[in-house]
């Protein structure tokens, strides 16, 4: 009974409406007759209708009737037209400038972690190590300790160097390694049987590190030490900064310079045709000074390389002095047979004869001393200042993006190549899935229509 | 519409005038907002202008009208819940998310002299239907189309344009009962 009072209710809807069939229309009105609960429906039904017709109706505004039959009507103005062109027009723009953004983010914040990187690996090597070179061309860092030795630059004296590649954790376990090994006397060095008694000969270790397989593969190199306290070591550094204002940098360095007791021993300004401003100053300082004079210098710009080399020239200089006093010697025997003029004239100039080279080479001798002398008392730093240009550096960002960009393109052509076959069997099953859905859904819609109708 | 489309301005100027008032009202009913209204002719009008070499008088005109009609205001719809999407505020308990609700002040009810107008609670009860029920019941009862004419602009089936009806009259019904004794 309920089953036919809700079919009625649906029917008598529609009935109101006129647009039920002539069977439907006799259902309706047989029922009606009998049915008070459905005919009381019948009649609220036909009350709602009447009471949202009450719904009042709205007139268009007259100045906006006359903007629409202007712009739409008169097809003096494209309103939408425009306002749909405008929005493609801001959409493909916007669009483009998102990937473009994206490029150039990407580029520069690449740039800028490669320098940070190399920024903090060049900060931990300031920490551990006394001399470091900077290689920031291939992002790989590499310093240096060069302490004592035989007298030959890089021959025998202790030069560790580590070779370093994507991040900077690793250098201090492994720079403590080389130090343990500088410190302990009877550490060996675990490679091709050489051990620290092999004193003159150059040993290198290389320590892979097998647990980082993605990552960092750290070289070692040590060269065995020679050390005294006697050491004549002549100490250079090499710095090229970044600077925002050559100037003022100058300025400072100059300063610096006098505050340390040292002097400037030159100064060269150059504009390189793509308009970048750099400049080669020359500092001497004394040695003590050496270490704080650096430290100053790296405050004063962003450090894109630093390399600090110390020359042991002790056993140069021993061998002069041990030369010296040795001829010494000679040239005071001779010059006091001289003054005991027993010997004969033909002697004499003889004597003479033999002093004169003598002479000579001790002159020689204390001029190369005297150069040590200088050269160890007061340390040269060689900084290279580079103007940080926007320019040039939006300069390399574009072509840094354009490179990506290619990249990006091919990489991604290779890759749709690759999975064209793939695609396109993708493709063909969604197609074929779509059509049969939409075929199988149609003949559902069919069949109950049929069924209702 | 086949005057206008052989040449004529003064159709596409009958047209409007004859049309105008309905889509303003079909629009209004179904975005609550006027000013959507507003836009929704405008934008009918010029995609009538557009589309007028594409009309085939396959079925009545109105019909067509309205489907382009019915169709803007669903993009309208789309755009505004894409706003709404920034607009969202979450509810006392924190939990979901409703849409802001712009009222149309209008229609409120005046405390003293209004209270009885049965309009704004008529358009209160058709703003509270669900979308389809709305359009079906909008097109049905102010705009007389007939159930065939409703499913050709809402491109459903005859009987689904009855089961939409009934269900909107009976949502109708129950919002309107507590004001309108006689209906019960």
């Amino acid at each position: 009974m309920i089953f036919i009072h809700s079919k009625i209710k649906k029917l008598i809807s529609a009935y109101l409406d006129n647009e039920v069939s002539e069977k439907e229309k006799n259902l309706v009105e047989e029922h009606l007759k009998k049915c008070t609960f459905c005919r009381k429906y019948y009649e609220g039904l036909q009350k709602l209708s009447s009471t949202l017709g009450k719904y009042q109706e709205e007139e268009l505004s007259p100045d906006l009737e006359q903007r629409i039959k202007n712009n739409f009507l008169g097809k003096k103005y494209k309103g939408v037209a425009k306002m749909k062109n405008k929005k493609l027009i801001v959409g493909i723009s916007s669009g483009a400038l998102a990937i473009l953004l994206m490029f150039v983010f990407v580029g520069h914040m690449q740039t800028y972690l490669r320098r940070s990187m190399q920024g903090r690996v060049h900060d931990t090597a300031m920490e551990l190590s006394g001399a470091k070179e900077y290689d920031s061309t291939n992002g790989r860092v590499r310093f240096e300790n060069y302490v004592g030795g035989s007298g030959k630059q890089y021959s025998s004296g202790l030069t560790s160097s580590v070779q370093y590649q994507n991040s900077s954790k690793k250098i201090k376990s492994v720079d403590k390694e080389i130090l343990r090994g500088m410190n302990g006397s009877s550490a060996e060095w675990e490679s091709g049987g050489h051990t620290r008694a092999d004193y003159n000969k150059p040993l290198s270790v290389t320590a892979i590190e097998s647990s980082a397989q993605e990552g960092p593969i750290v070289i070692v190199e040590p060269y065995l030490p020679a050390t005294g306290k006697e050491d004549k070591l002549i100490r250079n550094a090499d710095a090229t900064l970044e600077v925002e204002n050559i100037q003022k940098v100058y300025d400072e360095i100059v300063k610096i310079g006098k505050g340390k007791n040292g002097y400037l021993a030159a100064a060269n300004f150059n504009e390189s045709a793509n308009g970048r401003v750099s400049a080669q100053i020359i500092l001497r300082v004394p040695k003590e000074k050496f270490e704080e004079t650096i430290d100053e210098v790296r405050k004063l710009g962003q450090v894109k390389r630093f390399d600090i080399k110390s020359i042991d020239v002790s056993q140069d200089y021993n061998a002069l002095v041990s030369e010296l006093n040795t001829i010494k010697t000679v040239y005071d025997k001779i010059a006091e047979k001289l003054k005991e003029k027993k010997t004969d004239i033909q002697a004499a100039i003889r004597l003479e004869s033999e002093l004169t080279p003598i002479a000579k080479r001790i002159a020689a001798i204390r001029n190369k001393i005297s150069e040590y002398d200088n050269l160890i008392s007061v340390s040269t730093i060689t900084i290279n200042l580079y103007e940080v240009s926007w320019k040039l550096m939006i300069q390399e960002s574009v072509k840094e993006t354009k490179q990506r960009f290619v990249a990006f393109v091919s990489s991604l052509l290779k890759n749709s190549i690759t999975l064209l076959p793939l695609l396109v069997i993708i493709c063909v099953v969604v197609i074929v899935c779509v059509v049969l859905t939409k075929k199988l859904v149609r003949a559902i819609k069919n069949i109950f229509t049929k069924k209702t109708s | 519409m086949m005057e206008y489309k052989a040449g004529s301005v003064s159709a596409l100027e009958e047209i409007f005038q004859r049309y105008k008032k309905p889509i303003l009202n079909y629009a209004f009913k179904l975005l609550s907002s006027f000013a959507d209204a507003e836009d929704v002719v405008g934008e009918v009008f010029y995609i009538l202008t557009l589309r007028k070499d594409s009309y085939e008088p396959v079925a009545k005109f109105s019909t067509w009208i309205y489907t382009i009609a019915h169709n803007v205001a669903i993009d309208r719809i789309r755009r505004r819940k894409r706003i709404f999407f920034f607009w969202q505020k979450k509810d006392k308990d924190g939990t979901s998310y409703a849409e802001l609700d712009i009222p149309d002040t209008r229609f409120m009810p005046d405390n003293d002299a209004e209270e009885n107008d049965i309009s704004c609670y008529v358009k209160k009860a058709i703003d509270k239907l669900p979308f389809q029920l709305k359009e079906a019941i909008v097109l049905r009862q102010y705009h007389n189309l007939s159930y065939e004419e409703i499913g050709a602009v809402l491109n459903c089936s005859l009987s689904k344009v009855k089961i939409l009806i009934f269900r909107a009259k009976e949502c109708l019904r129950k919002e309107l009962l507590p004001y309108m004794e006689e209906i019960r």
